[in-house]
């Protein structure tokens, strides 16, 4: 296991399907997974790691915009997964689970940021270190344009349409009602519709 | 066909930058943390239960009816209870060099711990094999295990010990206000005064180099030379340091000063100097060179060199702290308690209990002094 080299742990987002939600087969084997790593399995941790790290990491990107801040929280939602492995129901999806748990954390970091950044302008003139580079902007037009909406506007497009949650579910992950979830969600549509007519 | 198709395959199949490299970063860090928890129990609750059940049945038949149960009695009563060893918390990647009144320890990853010697300070060698330490007058180099390889001895006390960076070939102390340094291989013949103004800081070699190091000169002021040549590569004003430390690739040094942090480019120019709430009493410079841990009166802070942004990390009388080397664990001395504590990520809190008594109570609390790298 440790011996893996980095490259066994390439995802594949592009596959078709591999982002796709759990089919029942599929959820019987997310279960057993679960239950193997609740016994120590780390074969079993990997298959899991393997199966939903590409979403979570590409969830995590796409409400922060920061390939370093969604490494983190993509990592610290499966470390607290592992840690708290022994107390999860294995009636309940793993999935959604680490979903939400990446979902909320990003927004907390985008809202923390966009704080700092009033902070830091504030403070520009008497700043001598140079900032940390950005990262790169993607080339694509739909994620620069869901760059553009509010973290809470990008957690719902992402739990929708990366995570595939219904709007219910999606209002109750990040607890707010199912008519500003479907407000929501009608105008990123909007917003984003247009970027992809052109 | 709706937008929401074609918007859900974009949103999908978008690659995105540091996916993969980051999924390759993230696996050991995920399969760490499993091998640090307990795995669940196999048997069921009422399996578990009746077992119980059984067992004490069994035992209490035993103890009441049998000849040989005054025997069984006594086994259990004399049974030594049996416990991990206070450090047993320690994830793997690195030992940690602790001192306390009783001298320097090395403590493994898998909880033991090996006293290397009557140490007042004490630094590791680039790759964690050896460890230089000072004891009065005499500058020491052990192994891990705590066998001298070699002793030098001086006429006044030394101390502040620093193996340099780059393949071990150097170790710089400070001889009252002299700057020595001896090759790593203890040989007296190269054992020479580099600088005679030396302030009681020390010195930080300039990573991965065994030729380049900087120190703290008596009129406050910072000096980096060339040990080889002798020659003052460049010098820089300021209040005088407590600590000194080379983000990677020297391209950033770090002072801390009483009551601020001083960051400077791999020249000598100064960035930036932040100030900190208070008396600044422990530093430890993050690997990644961009952030660091300050304990500031009773309160450990995290610092952001960039912008100076500051969080509090944990609140108590810490006593040393320590990153580890990947960068992902804070380790620090809470002597209040009488326990570590590894701050990991997500600000979650590891304690480990007891570690005076684990090394000797007489030598009381130990002090965190560095945590060495993964072998």
């Amino acid at each position: 296991m440790s011996g893996d080299s980095p490259a066994a742990f390439v995802p594949a987002a592009s596959r078709p399907g591999l982002l796709a939600r759990a089919e029942p087969a599929s959820r019987r084997q997310e279960r057993r997974l679960v239950r193997d790593v609740q016994r120590g399995s780390a074969a079993a941790l990997e298959e899991l790691f393997r199966r939903e790290w590409p979403r979570a990491y590409r969830a995590a990107y796409l409400v922060v915009h920061d390939a370093a801040a969604a490494e983190d929280i993509a990592q610290e939602a499966f470390l607290a997964a592992v840690r708290s492995i022994d107390r999860f129901d294995r009636r309940r999806p793993f999935g959604p689970w680490m979903h939400r748990i990446v979902v909320n954390r990003a927004i907390d970091v985008t809202r923390a940021r966009a704080l700092r950044r009033e902070v830091d302008a504030a403070a520009a003139n008497s700043a001598e270190a140079p900032p940390d580079q950005p990262s790169s902007p993607l080339p694509d037009d739909v994620v620069t344009a869901l760059g553009e909406l509010s973290p809470e506007h990008r957690a719902v497009v992402v739990l929708r349409f990366v995570c595939d949650y219904t709007p219910g579910e999606i209002a109750r992950a990040l607890d707010m009602p199912r008519g500003t979830v479907n407000s929501r969600l009608r105008r990123a549509l909007d917003r984003l519709g247009e970027v992809i007519e052109r | 066909m709706s937008a929401a198709d074609p918007l859900r395959d974009r949103l999908r199949e978008q690659p995105l930058p540091g996916e993969a490299d980051a999924a390759a970063r993230s696996w050991p860090v995920v399969e760490a943390a499993l091998a640090e928890r307990a795995p669940a129990p196999r048997r069921s609750r009422v399996t578990m239960r009746v077992a119980l059940v059984l067992a004490l049945l069994s035992i209490g038949l035993a103890t009441a009816l049998s000849p040989a149960g005054a025997w069984i009695g006594d086994r259990f009563r004399d049974e030594p209870a049996t416990t991990k060893p206070a450090f047993a918390g320690l994830p793997p990647g690195g030992s940690v060099l602790a001192i306390s009144g009783s001298g320097a320890y090395a403590i493994r990853p898998d909880g033991s711990s090996r006293r290397l010697g009557a140490f007042s300070a004490a630094g590791w060698s680039p790759h964690g094999l050896h460890v230089a330490g000072v004891e009065g007058r005499r500058l020491v180099a052990v192994d891990a295990a705590g066998t001298v390889k070699w002793t030098l001895t001086s006429r006044t006390p030394v101390g502040h010990p620093a193996w340099s960076t780059g393949l071990g070939y150097a170790v710089a102390y400070l001889e009252g206000r002299s700057l020595k340094v001896v090759a790593g291989n203890g040989d007296p013949t190269t054992n020479r005064v580099l600088r005679r103004d030396a302030a009681p800081v020390t010195p930080a070699w300039r990573p991965d180099s065994d030729r380049v190091l900087t120190y703290a000169t008596r009129a406050g002021a910072l000096a980096t030379v060339d040990v080889q040549t002798g020659h003052t590569l460049w010098t820089a004003p300021g209040a005088a340091p407590r600590v000194l430390a080379w983000g990677p690739g020297g391209r950033r040094l770090v002072a801390l000063r009483s009551r601020s942090v001083t960051v400077l480019d791999g020249s000598g120019r100064t960035l930036s100097t932040i100030s900190l709430p208070g008396v600044a009493r422990a530093f430890a410079l993050h690997p990644s060179g961009k952030r660091a841990a300050i304990v500031v009166g009773r309160r450990v802070l995290g610092l952001r060199l960039a912008d100076g942004e500051t969080r509090q990390l944990f609140q108590g009388g810490v006593d040393g702290i320590a990153w580890s080397q990947d960068g992902r664990r804070l380790l620090l001395g809470w002597g209040d308690a009488d326990q570590w504590l590894l701050l990991g990520p997500g600000g979650r809190i590891t304690a480990l209990h007891g570690v005076s008594e684990e090394l000797g109570a007489a030598g009381g609390f130990p002090h965190v002094a560095a945590w060495c790298c993964a072998r």
